[in-house]
């Protein structure tokens, strides 16, 4: 008896110890991406992200150490992320504003330590032959938004701004690839949506008659966040994942790199035309910069009263102390890349380097 | 486009726009655009020219119309897609006259007692009731027998809609399924219909927040408590719990029934729906499936269930607590089954509570039903109370994303499913009759889920069952089943 106990006594004293040797490096890296390509392919066309996803930057980052990197994409956009990672399924995830606001006001332990990209627009596409010319002609029709992702809150903006309410409208809940084929059937009278309305448009099946391009502060947000147990427990892994996005952030900055960019990007099943018409007005630094800027925090503080007054988000919190620029600081300080991205301030206007959709919609 | 043959492209194009800038216009003197060609204010003029060349060379770029060729070839391929499409439809593809899904879920099942079977009464093979052995079809003749296999189980189903409301989604659905199940002391099955119903949205359920009211007429599952009230296809358990069979609640019931849920939370952060109360109530025959009334009465069915109002964080996530009723009279008969003698109707009702917690990887369930029912007593020479409850207790615990909606759609090129391993443990008490002393019956299962495959699972469930037996030692047996259960 005495013997077994010691035995146990032994167990229970290296027990910890092999726990803590294992929990030095993690098992693996898992990237959750709030988006999936045409058909349902795991690849997808935003920003600096799919530079990442590309070029295996991270992979071969944590090779030595023997990490795998896994990336999964979420047809369900946002909201399926977030319950990937409410169950433990994922450390990092690439995500619009809305789903991560709603997720960190429902006590989500999530901090953003990257920004993705900033001004995304939302545009408001109607079938070709549709009569309506502007959001107003759509009163009562049957408009599609994928609700819960950040198109839900910027749609809700865009009417707020016009003195238009959501009960306006017919609104239906589509995902985006479902909501381009119901365009076609004209089983809707408009979708909502980002970059994958333009081949519709160039097909000439559908026009676009509403476009936030010229409008920063009607933009989307997109970011890069951590779970903050996985933060706390590997800060070194989470400081490698940051120095190679930025790395990569800091190519795709580069305006010679826009081609090779939209390249990489159309390998998400959306032709060239998307991805042009979306990005061509838009500075690449200025859209794609990561910084934690003025611009930044104030329209996430703009987003998230606009979706506590339509009660999307249940409880308030402080925007500064959920985002946290030590990783990215220090990448930047580190990678001698002072000075690529300058900071916006709150009223930031972008430089827009051709005629915005908006401009270009008006003509047709 | 690639990025070198587009820039070789522009290169092309402004190569030829430049030589064509050069020449000089048709009819005009060589010598006028030589001289020209030599002033500042001129060379600034091809230049511009040039820079709108360039412009309209790159716009044909983005806006190029294709060539006839490529039209014709795009015309050739959609006729031979509509020909063949048409031909496949007419020849290969199963038709029906509205939307439907067609399915099935079939099991076969391995099975090994601790103590071989071999008895015989009056011809009969009969199984000890306090042997835990659940094979339902044993053939005249036994000998020692410890294992066999069984198909305990292959269902069909046709789902569909009859009316689709594209505005709202106010849908009349139907649904329609049969099993065939061994029968007993023959190599047949039978082929029974299971559900039969049309169901019938009448709030709009286009949004997945609101409330919802629906309303089903024909046959269905009883919507009492957790047990009884779930499909063959989404039992963890391969047995039903003792007061299922025992108290007829598994069986389906033909009627009426309404179901609603008030209160409701959709959150979009999470496309997480709660409904802090649901409801239903009904009217049935309560004489079971494929038959008709045996008298006036008609039985009821109400169930309300609450669920905790908790973000899809909390730990309060899927925290339901419910109450079941099911009122009824069944006809006593004072004769045989053969020779059956009316003699009244007696009571039925069934009472039930039950919670269920399931947060991702674990859950719990509990349910207790108490049934007080009235049967004919020989013996009295008239109807006599009998009060039977059981108590049912699950817990289980998830190994992998089968039970995770969001990791289930996440973008993959093959055919991949998230393999999850699902251990569970369950014990469950009926007591026949409260009155009778001795007469307690207890099942322990351990058991194991593996979801491999979208619609497949295997199942091993070693039962351990403890039962009383009135003036003798508890009897205790064991059993193993193992069962592969696909769908389609």
């Amino acid at each position: 008896m005495k013997k077994k106990i010691s035995l146990l006594a032994a167990l229970l004293a290296v027990l910890p110890a092999a726990a803590g040797a294992a929990g030095d490096k993690p098992e693996a890296i898992r990237i959750g991406v709030a988006q999936v390509g045409t058909g349902g392919r795991p690849v997808s066309g935003w920003s600096f992200t799919s530079i990442v996803a590309d070029n295996g930057s991270l992979e071969e980052e944590f090779k030595a150490d023997g990490i795998p990197v896994k990336w999964t994409y979420f047809s369900g956009a946002g909201p399926a992320v977030n319950e990937a990672l409410a169950n433990g399924q994922l450390d990092f995830a690439f995500e619009g504003d809305l789903p991560s606001l709603v997720a960190k006001g429902g006590g989500l332990p999530t901090r953003l330590i990257v920004a993705v990209s900033r001004f995304d627009p939302v545009y408001l596409a109607v079938p070709a032959d549709s009569t309506a010319r502007s959001l107003e002609d759509l009163k009562g029709k049957r408009v599609a938004v994928f609700k819960g992702t950040n198109l839900q809150l910027a749609f809700a903006n865009v009417l707020a701004a016009r003195g238009l309410k959501e009960s306006d409208f017919k609104l239906i809940n589509m995902s985006t690839f479902d909501a381009n084929a119901a365009l076609l059937s004209k089983d809707i009278d408009a979708q909502v949506s980002g970059a994958d309305l333009f081949p519709l448009v160039d097909r000439g099946v559908a026009r676009i008659i509403h476009s936030t391009q010229g409008d920063p502060k009607a933009g989307r947000l997109t970011h890069f966040l951590v779970q903050e147990p996985f933060a706390k427990k590997y800060p070194q892994v989470v400081q490698r994942v940051v120095n190679r996005l930025v790395k990569d952030a800091a190519w795709f900055a580069v305006e010679a790199n826009r081609a090779r960019s939209y390249q990489i990007w159309t390998k998400s099943g959306l032709p060239l035309s998307a991805w042009k018409g979306d990005y061509d007005a838009f500075v690449s630094k200025e859209r794609g910069s990561p910084l934690f800027d003025e611009f930044y925090r104030a329209h996430y503080k703009r987003l998230l009263k606009s979706g506590r007054d339509l009660k999307l988000i249940r409880k308030d919190f402080d925007i500064d102390a959920w985002i946290d620029p030590s990783y990215l600081e220090k990448a930047i300080k580190d990678l001698g890349l002072a000075g690529t991205w300058a900071p916006q301030p709150a009223d930031f206007q972008p430089t827009l380097r051709k005629a915005s959709v908006t401009s270009a919609a008006s003509q047709r | 486009m690639n990025r070198p043959h587009l820039t070789l492209t522009l290169a092309a194009l402004l190569a030829a726009a430049s030589v064509r800038a050069a020449e000089p216009a048709a009819g005009a003197p060589a010598t006028s655009a030589a001289n020209a060609a030599a002033t500042p204010s001129s060379l600034e003029q091809q230049l511009e020219a040039l820079r709108k060349e360039i412009a309209r060379l790159e716009g044909r770029l983005d806006n190029e119309a294709a060539p006839q060729s490529d039209v014709r070839g795009v015309q050739t391929d959609v006729e031979n897609f509509k020909y063949q499409y048409q031909r496949d439809r007419e020849t290969k593809s199963a038709l029906s006259t509205r939307n439907l899904l067609i399915g099935g879920v079939i099991q076969a099942r391995g099975a090994w007692a601790d103590r071989s079977l071999s008895g015989i009464t009056g011809g009969t093979p009969t199984v000890p009731g306090y042997l835990a052995s659940t094979s339902i079809n044993n053939p005249a003749l036994l000998s020692n027998r410890n294992t066999t296999f069984d198909i305990p189980a292959a269902i069909l189903s046709f789902n569909g809609l009859l009316f689709r409301d594209y505005e709202q989604a106010r849908n009349l659905g139907f649904s329609l399924s049969a099993a065939a199940q061994p029968v007993a002391g023959s190599n047949n099955s039978n082929f029974n219909i299971l559900d039969a119903n049309v169901t019938y949205q009448l709030l709009p359920t286009i949004e997945n927040d609101g409330p919802r009211l629906s309303v089903s007429a024909g046959q269905f599952l009883l919507p009492f408590g957790n047990e009884s009230n779930i499909s063959e296809e989404l039992k963890p358990v391969i047995n039903n719990a003792q007061f299922v069979p025992a108290l007829g609640l598994g069986a389906r019931q033909i009627g009426v029934v309404a179901k609603g849920e008030l209160f409701t939370q959709f959150d979009f952060g999470y496309n997480y729906r709660q409904a802090l109360l649901s409801f239903a109530a009904g009217v049935v025959s309560g004489t079971g499936p494929n038959r008709d009334d045996e008298n006036g009465a008609k039985d009821v069915i109400g169930r309300v269930a609450v669920t905790f109002p908790a973000e899809y964080n909390s730990w309060l996530r899927e925290l339901r607590v419910g109450a079941s009723v099911y009122q009824g009279r069944a006809n006593l008969n004072s004769g045989t089954a053969a020779a059956p003698v009316y003699a009244g109707l007696g009571r039925k009702n069934r009472y039930g509570v039950d919670v269920y917690y399931n947060h991702f990887p674990f859950g719990l369930t509990y349910e207790f039903v108490r049934a007080d029912e009235e049967a004919w007593g020989s013996a009295a020479g008239r109807a006599v109370s009998l009060e039977r409850q059981g108590h049912t207790f699950t817990a289980f615990y998830s190994v992998g994303e089968q039970f995770l909606r969001s990791i289930k759609t996440q973008a993959k090129y093959d055919d991949w499913w998230p393999k999850t391993f699902q251990p569970f443990l369950r014990w469950d008490r009926w007591d026949a009759n409260l009155s009778a002393r001795e007469d307690v019956s207890e099942i322990a299962t351990l058991g194991l889920n593996v979801f491999f495959a979208e619609t497949t699972k295997a199942q091993i469930n070693v039962n351990r069952r403890v039962q009383q037996r009135a003036g003798a030692r508890d009897a205790t047996s064991h059993e193993v089943l193992a069962q592969i259960q696909f769908g389609f």
